[in-house]
C-alpha cells in the first residue's frame, strides 16, 4: 500500500460551481483509496498547536509515510497555495528527499510542444514550472472529467 | 486503448521507448523518422492516455523541457500487441506477406 498526499486548490476563482476543486480532490482521494493507496490531504488534518502552514506541510512530509505526491492543477482555480506547495517541495529537496511528484494537469493550463512545456494561464508563473522541473515531476494532462478520473486509476496501478 | 492509426505510427513510438527508454522529442523524432508536428500529436494522445508520461526536466534559463517515459499501461498494451503479433506471425498465409512485412518492420 502506497501513501499519497494529494495536493491542489480548494475552490475556484470565480465562486460558486461546483463540484468546487475540493470536491474533485475528495473525490480522487476516493478513487486512489478504493485501490488501496493510503491518501493525505492538508485540510483532514489537524493543526498542531503552535505550527502554520509551512511547518504543518513540512511535518506530514516528514511524518507521513508519503510515497508519492500528486498535485491537482484543474483550469479556473485558486492556485496560488498549491504554487508556493510546489515551491516549498522544491526547497526541500536541498536537504531532504523529495517524494516523486505527478501533476494532474487540465490540457488548458499547460501544455508540450516540440518537447518543450510551456504554461498557458495567465500572469507570470515560470518559477513554478522551474521549481517543477527541479522537482522531475512527471506531467500528464487531462480535458474532462471522466478522463481524469481514469488517469488517476492508472496511476494507482503505476504506483 | 492505443490510438492506433493505419500506419501503426503511436505503435512505433512506443516501440521506441521499449528498445531505448526514456526519451526527449528530438530522439524520439530521429528513432522512429516521423515529422515534428506528427510527433507532438502522438506524443499529446499518448500521455492523455497515460501510456507515457512526460517528466519535467530542466533547459536552459527558464525553459523546462518533457522528458517521455513508457508507463505500466504502456508497457502492457505493448506486451498486448506481441501476443497479437505472434498470432499473426503463426498464420502467416492467411494473413498475407505484406501485412507480415508491415508488422516486422515494427519490430525491426
Amino acid at each position: 500500500m502506497a501513501t499519497a498526499f494529494l495536493l491542489g486548490p480548494s475552490e475556484w476563482r470565480q465562486a460558486g460551481a461546483r463540484p468546487t476543486p475540493m470536491d474533485v480532490r475528495r473525490e480522487l482521494k476516493a478513487i486512489l483509496e478504493a485501490r488501496n493507496h493510503r491518501v493525505l490531504l492538508m485540510e483532514d488534518l489537524e493543526d498542531a498547536f503552535g505550527e502554520d502552514l509551512v511547518d504543518k506541510f513540512e511535518r506530514i512530509l516528514d511524518a507521513s509515510g508519503i510515497d508519492y505526491v500528486v498535485v491537482y492543477w484543474p483550469k479556473g482555480a485558486k492556485m496560488q497555495t498549491t504554487y508556493d506547495e510546489l515551491l516549498l517541495l522544491r526547497k526541500r529537496m536541498d536537504s531532504k528527499v523529495v517524494p516523486p511528484v505527478w501533476i494532474l494537469h487540465h490540457d488548458d493550463v499547460l501544455k508540450v510542444d516540440g518537447g518543450e512545456f510551456k504554461l498557458l494561464e495567465t500572469g507570470e508563473r515560470s518559477r513554478y514550472l522551474e521549481a517543477a522541473a527541479r522537482l522531475g515531476a512527471h506531467a500528464n494532462p487531462w480535458k474532462t472529467p471522466e478522463q481524469l478520473r481514469e488517469f488517476v486509476r492508472r496511476l494507482a496501478a503505476e504506483l | 486503448m492505443i490510438p492506433f492509426d493505419r500506419r501503426g505510427k503511436h505503435l512505433r513510438v512506443l516501440m521506441a521507448f521499449r528498445r531505448h527508454g526514456p526519451l526527449r522529442f528530438n530522439q524520439i523524432q530521429e528513432k522512429t523518422q516521423l515529422r515534428p508536428t506528427e510527433v507532438n500529436r502522438i506524443l499529446h494522445e499518448l500521455t492523455s492516455s497515460f501510456l507515457l508520461t512526460a517528466k519535467v526536466v530542466p533547459g536552459t534559463g527558464k525553459h523546462a523541457f518533457a522528458e517521455y517515459h513508457l508507463t505500466k499501461a504502456g508497457s502492457a498494451h505493448l506486451k498486448a500487441f506481441d501476443v497479437y503479433a505472434d498470432s499473426l506471425r503463426h498464420q502467416a498465409r492467411a494473413v498475407g506477406e505484406r501485412t507480415l512485412r508491415a508488422l516486422e518492420s515494427l519490430y525491426a
